[in-house]
């Protein structure tokens, strides 16, 4: 028999087991699917009564020659197994309801978990309903995820594509499909296997954990979400409310909620965002929100809001000022909802047309990021307003070369730079605050770019006003470091263009060098002359030219 | 002493509705955040319309009142039927007037809630004849002094002045046609009668201007041509003769197809005798630096696109 396995802390059943024991009170356990009764044994050890019912059977008749209790059921037919599950508990309160490892093998999940609200609302004596507890193999574990990358979807006897799982999970899947018929999660105790039975060929690329395109396509799948290495989800439900919201359609697929731009706005002494603000109320394309991002607690970046009408006084929100402007962003990113996310110091002003020009550029580059055409001018802050002191000049960080820059000591440039949210989100792109702010923002827009590309908007439509940050070597290098510690422990692709770039560099390090050979068989030449002795003998006859030299010169005053 | 009374006049030319309703929504909040400081006691809303067909319908300015008021008591719309110019609007606009208080606005821009408030305290100052706001996302280069914000000229853009001064000089002079300078000339006459100009840099103005990618800023075509076109007015007005001479012998040897035609028109308008006549004691307020016209901090190239 196929799924007759002997019962094991460390497995799926144990972890079962240990979540009903740590969420659920003792008393009689449904287990829906048992198969061979391997939950019985668990389960009687922990002090619950078991009472099994089973598809199959087989399985029936040899959890019955086990002593333990089973009932035939079958549960696409919903009706059927209440009347069946109803008459077997006979009026006792039931503690738990269990599906483990089965609503993978059902062909429609949405009526097996409709029906099992209503088994648990049929279960439900004196207004206490029965807990659910499920465990779901995960499709998008890392080793799946790698593997169909590379074109392969090994289904097998057992594990992760076990051949007689006919509906595949996600967590969000698991998620949205409990919430939608009214179960609230309580606990989690899911099985982690880094290391699964799909791990082969153990010599291909993208599987070998070691080889660079495997550890690539695993960092990615690592920040996208929590569950790359989960094997199994173990939840444990209550009935709470239905949300009624219908299971999703390919017409869903486009996010039509929340507005287009979500404009992260960082207010550093405040002198700029009133300026930003009234430039960003005057949009000609105004479907965006605005968030004011600080690190500093003195500066009151609510009131520069104040006064503005009201339509546009509803898009801006004031993020809590955090200790340093990576937690800011962070806290700021946790709350966007735009399908875009462009950053902007306050320092900057914007045309009309700016978030137009924006979603054009989108358009035409989905999945890019995109860094806004920008034109300099240096300014200066007086009686708290931005002052320019001159005309426009070209903004450094336009050329798009990201690692010439970082290489150059130049700042990261978050000011003009516009992110899909979906890679925000969905490969979980965010600012490490240990690192320090310039590391931290340098490392999200490297990472960032190299997933995304980079591309520059055609049409200048942002003033960056002040002075050009000034280059500081120790911070700089500090910068650096910090960012090739990181970028050391990630397999980095480069991205497009970084050839050419690291050919010039090369090329730089070449002239370099055979200039410093150049100057030392120079500085060596003049080491052997000095210590010749014709140099030896003549040092009185320099002394004295060096002399005369000197009389010759001193004649004015 | 009651606060002031404000009328808000807006010449238009074939305006864009959309930019209209965010325009009235920023001047809807100006106003209230003036009021509640009772900084002014009440203003009116008066748009002319300079184009052919008229820029709003019925549903239109209906949209608009109810964006506008209750913070703003009367919006009113009138389509003059004939264009007027910028400066001839804008006198069409104010005749009539019982508002203390005017200010002369683009349709192209989007005021600061703060902006009503710190104009109208600056126009209150008797010494003041009129009043500008700080442009952005381009401000102007013209030089104003950062202590008492006196400056060469202010900008029709934004112009805040009392009625009683706007009368007693007699308002816009309608030669200077469609716009431009306009500004400059009603500026030069207040300081010849004994007024100050000044900018008010607590005035935010975002004012609806392009940067190509060279970072020029961008005229249209027929800006370049009416900016040239008042130029001329302004050096014959302002007895600046060389200025004169040396624009129409560039515009002949150098100039675009727009400053060919503004060089054009105003050869055939002196033909005609239908040019501002100069004035006296103009040199005493006329500024110009080389052949622009006030002092500026630095300067912007302009393309025409």
């Amino acid at each position: 028999m196929k799924y007759d396995f002997e019962f094991s802390w460390a497995s799926t059943y144990g972890f079962a087991a240990t979540l009903v024991a740590r969420t659920c009170e003792r008393g009689l356990v449904v287990d829906l699917g048992c198969g061979a009764g391997s939950f019985a044994a668990p389960l009687d050890e922990l002090g619950f009564d078991y009472l099994g019912f089973e598809y199959d059977p087989e399985s029936v008749a040899l959890c019955r020659s086990r002593g333990i209790a089973c009932e035939p059921i079958d549960l696409a037919d919903v009706d059927d197994t209440i009347e069946r599950v109803t008459a077997a508990v006979g009026g006792r309160p039931v503690r738990v309801v269990s599906l483990l490892d089965v609503i993978e093998h059902l062909v429609d999940p949405e009526r097996v978990v409709a029906g099992l609200r209503r088994l648990v609302e049929a279960l439900t004596v004196d207004g206490r309903a029965p807990r659910v507890v499920v465990s779901i193999p995960n499709v998008a574990h890392a080793d799946l995820a790698v593997k169909l990358v590379a074109g392969r979807w090994d289904v097998v006897d057992v594990g992760l594509l076990d051949d007689t799982h006919v509906t595949l999970f996600t967590e969000r899947r698991v998620r949205d499909t409990f919430a939608r018929h009214g179960f609230a999660e309580l606990a989690a105790n899911d099985v982690v296997i880094p290391d699964t039975e799909q791990q082969y060929p153990a010599d291909h690329p993208a599987v070998a954990r070691e080889a660079t395109l495997s550890a690539h396509l695993r960092a990615v799948r690592r920040r996208a979400d929590t569950s790359g290495d989960t094997y199994q989800f173990v939840r444990c439900y209550e009935v709470g409310p239905v949300t009624g919201e219908s299971p999703p359609t390919l017409a869903d697929r486009a996010d039509t909620e929340g507005p287009r731009l979500s404009v992260v706005v960082h207010v550093r002494d405040g002198a700029g965002v009133g300026d930003l603000l009234t430039c960003l109320a005057a949009q000609h394309d105004r479907d965006l929100e605005v968030l004011l991002v600080s690190t500093s607690s003195t500066v009151d970046a609510g009131a520069a809001v104040a006064g503005y009408d009201d339509a546009f006084g509803s898009l801006v929100r004031v993020v809590p000022p955090a200790r340093c402007l990576a937690d800011a962003c962070n806290a700021a990113l946790d709350l966007v909802g735009g399908r875009l996310v462009a950053f902007l110091d306050e320092s900057t002003v914007v045309t009309g047309r700016w978030s137009a020009g924006v979603h054009e550029a989108a358009a035409a580059f989905p999945g890019r990021a995109l860094r806004c055409a920008t034109v300099v001018q240096p300014a200066h802050v007086a009686d708290g307003r931005i002052v320019p002191t001159e005309g426009f000049g070209p903004d450094r960080t336009a050329a798009g070369d990201e690692i010439g820059r970082l290489l150059g000591g130049e700042p990261p440039g978050l000011d003009g730079l516009v992110v899909p949210a979906a890679a925000l989100d969905g490969l979980g792109h965010r600012f490490d605050p240990s690192l320090g702010d310039v590391a931290a923002t340098w490392l999200f827009v490297l990472r960032l770019v190299a997933d995304t590309g980079l591309v520059r908007t055609a049409e200048v439509d942002a003033v960056r006003r002040g002075a050009e940050p000034s280059v500081d070597d120790e911070r700089d290098r500090a910068a650096w470091s910090a960012v090739a510690a990181v970028l050391d422990q990630w397999p980095y692709l480069l991205p497009s263009g970084a050839a050419s770039q690291l050919g010039a560099l090369h090329e730089l390090r070449r002239e370099r060098d055979t200039a410093v050979e150049r100057a030392d068989a120079a500085e060596a030449r003049v080491d052997a002359l000095e210590r010749s002795r014709y140099w030896t003998a003549t040092a009185p006859l320099r002394r004295l030219g060096a002399a005369r030299h000197r009389l010759g010169r001193g004649g004015g005053r | 002493m009651t606060p002031p009374t404000l009328g808000i006049q807006v010449v238009l030319f074939d305006d864009d509705v959309g930019r209209l309703h965010r325009l009235g929504e920023a001047v809807a909040a100006s106003v209230a955040h003036a009021v509640g400081r009772g900084v002014i006691s009440g203003a009116a809303v008066r748009l002319g319309d300079s184009s052919a067909v008229p820029c709003l319908g019925d549903d239109d300015v209906a949209t608009l009142r109810s964006i506008l008021e209750p913070g703003v008591d009367a919006v009113t719309y009138r389509h003059f039927g004939d264009n007027l110019g910028s400066g001839g609007g804008s006198n069409a606009l104010a005749e009539g007037a019982i508002d203390d208080v005017l200010l002369v606005l683009n349709p192209d821009t989007y005021p600061a809630p703060g902006l009503v408030a710190a104009m109208v305290a600056a126009v209150a100052d008797p010494t003041v004849g009129a009043a500008d706001a700080r442009q952005i996302p381009i401000e102007h280069p013209k030089v104003g002094d950062p202590a008492t914000g006196d400056t060469d000229w202010v900008s029709g853009s934004c112009l805040m002045i009392r009625r009683e001064v706007f009368e007693q000089v007699g308002g816009f002079d309608d030669h200077f046609f469609p716009l431009y300078c306009d500004d400059v000339d009603l500026s030069w006459r207040l300081r010849l009668a004994g007024f100050r100009t000044v900018h008010v840099p607590e005035a935010v103005l975002f004012h609806d201007k392009l940067v190509d990618p060279a970072g020029r800023v961008r005229m249209s075509e027929h800006a370049v041509y009416s900016d040239g076109l008042a130029r001329l007015f302004l050096s014959r007005r302002y007895g600046a003769p060389e200025i004169e001479a040396q624009f129409l012998a560039w515009a002949d040897a150098h100039g675009t197809p727009a400053h060919h035609r503004a060089a054009a028109e105003f050869r055939e308008r002196l033909t005609a005798g239908d040019v501002p006549d100069p004035l006296q004691g103009a040199a005493e307020v006329a500024r110009f630096e080389g052949n622009v016209y006030g002092r500026h901090r630095f300067g912007y190239d302009v393309v025409a696109g």
